[in-house]
């Protein structure tokens, strides 16, 4: 057991109740970042609010992704009118309750320039999060929530249920006589991109870390008709026969989810147009077996949002 | 003679530096912006300009967008010019001060292009696309383009459908 699995142990189980909601809802849950604008103009400074969302419906919130929830931060604001000595949102352990929430989903920015921080505030509202990103630079931003890998050993029980813990198998409590024990390291991000008076490249630049876009068409510049290429990089290497699928928003208000389905090439490369404009959801993921070490399957899952314009 | 005044007006705003001296004109650009039934009705931002076969930017003859806004504020909505801005005004804003005008009421305007692109530099004869796009607030947007032969004398008439209206595109013969 290295020293580095331990460390993703401890980072893991801060977030156990997020990660095993999401598994247990791995394919019919989608996990999205819906900003207001994607392309912006002007001499003035910009904001936009973006949507943290995990929801079966593209683009249709549900259930927030992270964040401080909301109850928690009127109740800051309520006790600080009444001022009471007695409060306990401003002792310690109440601070410390909101800096975890904070620590738990963070939004990481790469601004135009390359720079890359991850202190923007996400607030829960229930059933949407929700981040303002100031702009002021100009060019592309590239705005996503970026998981740590995390390690989870599923069984199933002698009597049939199925069990989960955190941690490689051979450290953590397994039930006698539990059968198809697995442990797996996962990590997902999910993203999208933001151009100010101008679309740049130095933000879109691969960071070697799980699922991301390599060279092709600026992920800022769909336009209906025109073809769109888009490369996938698993750990800056091409996904190759990776599966991409690709969901205009609106499901929630059609009878079919009309999914674009493709494969990357043999260079992880996959080429596409679409005849609608409006906001795309785009996810794809990859699973890889392990041979040797406590780890059995290595997974990644990506998934971004785009906007199209019409011609 | 007002109508006259309007279009002079309109030709020394938008293409200022075509004047200049006797640089020769390569595109004359007769443009009819249409007039429309609705309340409330906004000026629209129009664009003209010019990209390769592949798509890429050369140069732009006119971009009219509301500059009278305090602080540059109608800058803001320059991206509503969809295809100029990806292609065009993103990439040289803000620095769009020799093609800018203001926005017009619905008329017939002329843009006249001296060949040149905002460097000052000689756009090759060749075949290009020339571009229309207007796109007006709480209204609709349009956008239309023209294979064109630089150099070569030639009149193309366009109609638009919605935004725009008769488009007379005079190319002038160019060694």
């Amino acid at each position: 057991m290295s020293l580095y699995y331990r460390q993703l142990i401890l980072k893991t189980h801060l977030c156990l109740l997020l990660a095993w909601w999401c598994l247990g809802n791995l394919y019919s849950q989608s996990r999205y970042l819906l900003p207001t604008a994607t392309i912006l103009s002007g001499n003035k400074n910009h904001q936009i609010a973006l949507d943290l969302v995990v929801s079966e419906h593209i683009f249709h919130a549900d259930r927030g992704l992270g964040g401080i929830p909301i109850d928690d931060l009127t109740r800051w604001i309520h006790l600080e009118k009444l001022a009471l000595s007695d409060n306990t949102i401003f002792n310690s352990e109440g601070v410390e309750a909101l800096r975890r929430a904070m620590e738990k989903t963070k939004l990481t920015i790469i601004s135009p320039n390359g720079t890359s921080y991850d202190s923007t505030p996400i607030v829960n509202f229930g059933a949407k999060s929700v981040a303002k990103v100031d702009l002021q630079l100009s060019g592309t931003y590239r705005i996503g929530v970026v998981s740590e890998p995390s390690i989870t050993t599923t069984y199933v029980k002698a009597d049939g249920t199925r069990g989960r813990a955190v941690g490689v198998k051979d450290e953590v409590e397994i039930p006698e006589g539990s059968s198809n024990i697995q442990t797996r390291i996962s990590q997902s991000r999910s993203e999208t991109f933001v151009s100010r008076n101008g679309m740049t490249l130095v933000a879109l630049a691969p960071t070697g870390m799980g699922i991301e876009l390599g060279e092709g068409t600026h992920p800022n510049d769909f336009f209906v008709g025109e073809k769109i290429v888009l490369s996938f990089l698993y750990e800056g290497r091409p996904m190759v026969d990776a599966d991409v699928v690709i969901v205009k928003d609106g499901t929630k208000h059609r009878n079919q989810r009309n999914e674009i389905k493709l494969m990357t090439d043999q260079h992880g490369v996959v080429a596409f147009q679409l005849s609608e404009a409006g906001f795309y959801f785009l996810e794809t993921r990859t699973s890889v077996t392990i041979q040797e070490g406590p780890v059995d399957i290595q997974t990644a899952s990506y998934s971004a949002t785009f906007e199209v314009w019409p011609e | 003679m007002l109508k006259f005044k309007i279009l002079l007006g309109v030709v020394m705003l938008c293409n200022g530096i075509a004047l200049a001296g006797d640089a020769q004109v390569v595109i004359q650009v007769e443009l009819e912006l249409p007039a429309l039934q609705v309340d409330p009705y906004f000026k629209p931002y129009v664009a003209v300009w010019l990209e390769t076969p592949k798509r890429d930017y050369v140069a732009t003859l006119c971009v009219w967008y509301n500059e009278s806004k305090k602080e540059g504020g109608g800058t803001k909505w320059l991206k509503d010019i969809l295809q100029w801005w990806r292609k065009s005004g993103s990439r040289t804003f803000p620095e769009i001060d020799g093609t800018s005008g203001a926005t017009k009421r619905p008329g017939n305007y002329r843009i006249l292009w001296d060949g040149k692109d905002s460097r000052g530099d000689k756009v090759p004869n060749g075949d290009y696309f020339l571009n229309f796009e207007a796109v007006r607030e709480d209204g609709g947007r349009e956008f239309k383009r023209q294979a064109i032969t630089l150099g070569q004398q030639k009149t193309i008439e366009l109609s638009g459908a919605s935004e725009l209206k008769k488009i007379s595109i005079q190319l002038n013969e160019r060694p």
